[in-house]
């Protein structure tokens, strides 16, 4: 089982953008495509130049649905992450803008609560550049240039999301979560407590395709774990990781910058705290340092504000 | 653990030469670092940091008139630490034993030998006598950075030690050993 497939299942299956029926093996994993695939001509031509020379069957007309759909840039995302989406769209300080898929492919809207709808959402298409802001919703009191799309809570599992932008988590018994850069607590979780089944994970910049890098990792049970940050593979064990980003915060919190940290050149400072600090945990990042781990220890560990407000 | 001395750990240590002082201070001998066996320094390490703080005080002296003429002198305490930090490193990236390395950081920081008082010119000839072996291990990053740290919680604690002296006692300290 390849990470896509492992991503792709947990979602349900969906159709990937750009579907057509094919029967061959994908073009990126080298599997059978099962029948659904997506042709890979309908991939941005950046992703030939960057990566095309990593795919498993280069003369492959199309890839499977899988790894189709890990690349979309309008999949439907899961309800809860869809709810928080569009609440955040219909704030009154927001722009309204939100992704939704009404079941005919991905678009774009600007949606809203106008006094006409008081309990549902209006959205209008929007078409980047041609709709000035008297026109956004809010202020569109036409029916003619809006259009009703019903009460809130059955739309959040129609918004959709570029998948690049999510940290996308699934494992093989069907639990599947796409997290945000703002959500490294729940990413912290995961990795420090990984699931006792196989499981993925990908890490990236938001901008990068990772997903379709993923790796597999082992249960838990089974020892060192697998992930995919932002450009490597890390092979990790969550006690050595727990310890490291202990030890990075600790330092943090002792009075260090990141950049201190990163580098292992420490400005000395008066005061016993920091000694202790550098004795205790310098050496256990002295000897990480350098390594993917490191890196991944370094993304993960919790900000300063949040460190000062625990301890 | 304590951050600062004790009233009596200051009054124990008064009793010893600066160069003991520092010893005992960063092996656990005496002071906060007693009794906690992962933080207290060997003896070679603890010496490296003394040579270190008398450096620190060559180019940072504590008399406002002398300052001004010296390197660090005029920097602010952050900078002067950092900039203090940068020319160690740079001294020991160049330097092929302990001997070598005084040299070095003599001329980044703009002092030479001659220049250390009395006391300490004799205890530093006595400590390249008897761990010259350890530069090797002096030097690797992770225990330079902890030596550096250790200089300059080193130079608090001298400090506090040298105002718990009586004045004249603090005088014949200084004209006793100074050159």
């Amino acid at each position: 089982m390849t990470a896509t497939r492992l991503l792709w299942t947990a979602a349900g299956r969906p159709r990937p953008e750009g579907a057509c029926d094919y029967k061959g093996r994908c073009y990126w994993c080298g599997l059978p495509a099962e029948g659904l695939g997506r042709d890979r001509r309908s991939l941005p031509s950046t992703f030939y130049d960057a990566v095309g020379r990593d795919a498993s069957l280069p003369g492959a007309e199309a890839l499977c649905a899988a790894c189709g759909w890990t690349l979309s840039d309008g999949v439907v995302l899961p309800e809860s992450v869809g709810a928080r989406l569009l609440a955040a769209a219909l704030a009154p300080d927001s722009d309204g803008r939100v992704s939704l898929d009404l079941g005919q492919g991905a678009f774009r809207a600007i949606v809203g609560c106008p006094a006409g709808h008081p309990t549902g959402v209006v959205g209008v298409w929007e078409r980047p550049g041609k709709i000035p802001d008297e026109h956004r919703v809010r202020e569109a009191a036409d029916p003619a240039t809006t259009l009703y799309l019903g009460p809130p809570e059955p739309l959040a599992a129609r918004v959709t999301g570029k998948f690049r932008n999510f940290h996308a988590f699934a494992t093989e018994g069907g639990r599947w979560e796409m997290l945000t850069g703002g959500e490294k607590a729940r990413l912290r979780e995961i990795l420090l407590e990984p699931p006792d089944e196989p499981w993925t994970l990908s890490i990236g910049d938001g901008q990068k395709h990772e997903a379709i890098y993923g790796e597999v990792s082992p249960p838990r049970s089974l020892g060192r774990q697998t992930v995919r940050f932002q450009g490597a593979v890390v092979f990790y064990s969550p006690q050595e990781l727990a310890e490291l980003i202990a030890a990075i915060e600790g330092l943090l919190l002792a009075g260090a910058g990141q950049d201190e940290v990163e580098g292992g050149l420490y400005t000395p400072r008066a005061g016993l705290p920091w000694l202790r600090a550098l004795r205790v945990s310098g050496p256990i990042v002295a000897f990480w340092r350098g390594s993917p781990v490191f890196g991944l220890a370094l993304y993960l560990r919790r900000p300063l504000a949040e460190l000062k407000g625990g301890a | 653990m304590n951050d600062g001395l004790s009233r009596a750990d200051v009054e124990l240590l008064l009793a010893q030469p600066p160069q003991a002082r520092a010893v005992a201070l960063l092996t656990g001998q005496a002071g906060p670092l007693a009794g906690d066996a992962a933080l207290a320094y060997t003896e070679a390490q603890a010496g490296f940091c003394y040579l270190l703080h008398v450096a620190w005080r060559l180019a940072r002296p504590l008399d406002p008139k002398e300052r001004r003429r010296r390197v660090l002198g005029e920097k602010p305490p952050y900078e002067a630490r950092a900039m203090f930090a940068a020319r160690v490193r740079a001294a020991v990236s160049e330097s092929g034993d302990l001997r070598d390395f005084v040299v070095q950081l003599g001329r980044r920081l703009d002092y030479e030998l001659v220049e250390f008082r009395r006391g300490d010119l004799a205890w530093w000839r006595s400590y390249l006598a008897a761990h010259a072996g350890a530069w090797f291990q002096l030097r690797q990053p992770t225990g330079l950075e902890e030596c550096l740290a250790a200089a300059a919680v080193l130079d608090e604690w001298m400090g506090q030690i040298r105002r718990g002296m009586l004045p004249d006692e603090r005088a014949t300290e200084d004209a006793g050993e100074a050159t």
